[in-house]
């Protein structure tokens, strides 16, 4: 079984609403769990103590610059995880930031999501 | 001053040959036969060997693997009285240093001689840097050699594929092979090809121009680019799409390309590091692979084993992990139970690490308060496998093993007598196929250095 789990800072603007909306959609029946600050998901990270085991796919919705610094920190964590980050920009500087989290796929917060939702996809069939 | 040791049954050559590299301030030995030249070349390790094809008590070809697995093995130079091409060819797929008939020049002796010397300087002047392996946790043989060839892919900047199954760790080496290179400032970029719909391949990989295709409402810069003064890891390599393998080629060779919908071209200086768990060779075959890509990959390769493969590294991650668990949630350290320990060794974890690592996850979650893990705290599907396999050993041993003779029960040993007579010969075949050395023999065996020398003591081995 996969687990999508999202992590969309409760200060994201609407855009993070819209990327929800586009996820619910589009995995409707894939098992998901929200996240709304780091601290919770850095605490989830840690003890995975809620039966979420086995395959999963991390959502990183960055859409400032000072977010992917704070989810940066975070990187030792997420070792080993499957991580698609959402940029706010496509910028040298802000993909060089995301570096650190390894991640499978970088696509723009600002939407439109269709390449995420893709990317997405494919790995759930993995 | 260099040692060569000369190993053929006719002493005339080899005192020939012993009298030949004298002017060259090197100190040759012989021996006449196979044996005689293995204990040598354990006892006082050559720079380099002159082994003869047939000996009294074996075959030079055969014995040249082996001798390749001791610590720092010579280089071996092969003469013979009787040229066989089929024997070169196996002489030279052993990785042998030459071929060389007896009936040739004395030069032909000298000049392999001053070569496989002035090879062997060159490589060992020059330390092999160590590599980064804060995440390679492991002590097995396998492994160890698999961290010796990353150490040295390390060092240059030829194209490195790691082949292995899934979860064997092959993004954990290629991110320690870039820590530990000259190129460890720059970015290490993971391109996930499996992850990536084929549309996606290119633009990402390249990179586009705001307006290049539909949906590019803005410019984004490839991955390729990314990795400029860094590594590019591709994973799962085999996935990329046939159509993109002829422009990622020419970006690989020219180290420049151009992103989709743009007219000027990019220059980027990347390492690249390949990831793969198919059989890359099976696809060049059915056409579904560029075989010049294929050549072009395929300059390092470094096969990573199944965990199953590993001996007891499987303990070693074990503790590795809970002790970083314990780090992370700021609980008490989990104490793993001996039996525990057995079922993990006896499991063949067909998902390697990470199958191991999210089984740990659930045997902690389901150990709740609990600080010792025990076997009932293992997923079922685990547990089943293992009585199986239990059941199925247990009944093969009954049949296999060699029982004591005797027709009667009065003329069974004890079962301790039986026992006893069971391990001093393990230990006596341990001893002969290590030659006796102990640090080999403990990492055969799994024993610790004071349990063997207590066991050698105990059934008078020397």
């Amino acid at each position: 079984m996969h687990n999508l789990i999202l992590f969309i800072d409760s200060a994201a603007g609407s855009s993070g609403n819209r990327f929800l909306d586009t996820i619910d959609q589009r995995f409707a029946t894939a098992s998901s769990k929200v996240f709304r600050t780091i601290r919770d998901l850095e605490n989830w990270l840690r003890k995975k103590e809620d039966g979420i085991f086995g395959k999963r796919i991390i959502v990183l919705f960055a859409d400032t610059r000072a977010c992917l610094e704070q989810l940066e920190t975070s990187a030792d964590l997420m070792d080993g995880e499957q991580v698609i980050v959402l940029l706010p920009d496509q910028e040298k500087q802000t993909l060089e930031k995301a570096q650190p989290l390894r991640p499978r796929y970088s696509g723009f917060a600002s939407g439109p999501f269709d390449d995420v939702c893709d990317v997405i996809t494919k790995m759930l069939r993995r | 001053m260099d040692k060569v040791l000369i190993i053929d049954d006719d002493e005339q050559i080899c005192r020939f040959l012993s009298r030949c590299f004298k002017d060259m301030d090197v100190e040759a030995d012989y021996r006449l036969s196979l044996a005689e030249g293995m204990a040598q070349i354990s006892q006082n390790p050559p720079a380099v060997v002159f082994l003869d094809v047939f000996l009294p008590d074996g075959n030079g070809i055969d014995a040249i693997r082996t001798i390749r697995k001791f610590p720092d093995p010579p280089e071996i130079i092969i003469i013979t009285g009787s040229e066989d091409p089929d024997g070169a060819e196996t002489a030279m797929h052993n990785k042998a240093w030459d071929y060389i008939p007896k009936r040739g020049a004395v030069s032909n002796f000298k000049d392999a001689l001053n070569r496989a010397l002035e090879y062997r300087r060159q490589t060992h002047t020059v330390p092999l840097p160590g590599l980064s392996r804060d995440n390679i946790i492991g002590d097995s043989r396998r492994l160890n050699r698999c961290i010796d060839q990353a150490a040295k892919a390390a060092a240059n900047e030829v194209p490195v594929i790691i082949t292995g199954e899934t979860g064997t760790g092959k993004e954990i080496f290629s991110k320690a092979i870039h820590d530990s290179s000259p190129r460890c400032r720059g970015d290490f970029v993971v391109v996930d090809c499996a992850a990536l719909p084929d549309h996606l391949v290119e633009s990402t990989l390249f990179g586009h121009t705001k307006g290049a295709f539909t949906g590019a409402d803005n410019a984004k810069i490839g991955l390729m680019a990314l990795a400029d003064r860094g590594t590019l890891f591709l994973d799962e390599v085999g996935e990329l799409p046939l159509a993109i393998q002829k422009k990622f080629l020419r970006a690989l060779q020219e180290k420049k390309f151009r992103p989709v919908g743009s007219k000027t071209e990019i220059r980027s200086d990347f390492r690249l590091i390949c990831a793969t768990h198919r059989d890359l060779s099976g696809m060049v075959a059915k056409k579904e692979f560029r075989e010049d890509l294929f050549f072009r990959l395929f300059s390092a390769k470094i096969q990573l084993p199944p965990l199953k493969d590993r001996d007891d590294d499987v303990i070693l991650l074990t503790r590795h992990h809970l002790s970083k668990k314990a780090r992370l949630t700021g609980a008490p350290d989990w104490t793993l139970s001996p039996e525990l320990g057995e079922e993990l060794r006896m499991y063949t974890w067909p998902g390697n690490i990470r199958e191991l690592i999210n089984t740990l996850d659930l045997v902690c979650s389901d150990a709740g308060q609990g600080t010792t893990l025990f076997p009932h705290h293992l997923p079922p599907h685990i547990r089943a496998f293992n009585i199986r396999e239990k059941l199925s050993t247990g009944s093969s041993a009954m049949a296999s093993a060699p029982m004591p003779s005797g027709d009667t029960v009065d003329a069974l040993p004890t079962f301790k007598a039986h026992m006893d007579k069971s391990k001093k010969a393990y230990l006596e075949s341990l001893l002969t196929l290590t030659r006796g050395n102990i640090p080999e023999a403990c990492r055969c065996s799994g024993l610790s250095r004071a349990h063997l020398y207590r066991l050698l003591q105990q059934y008078e081995l020397k």
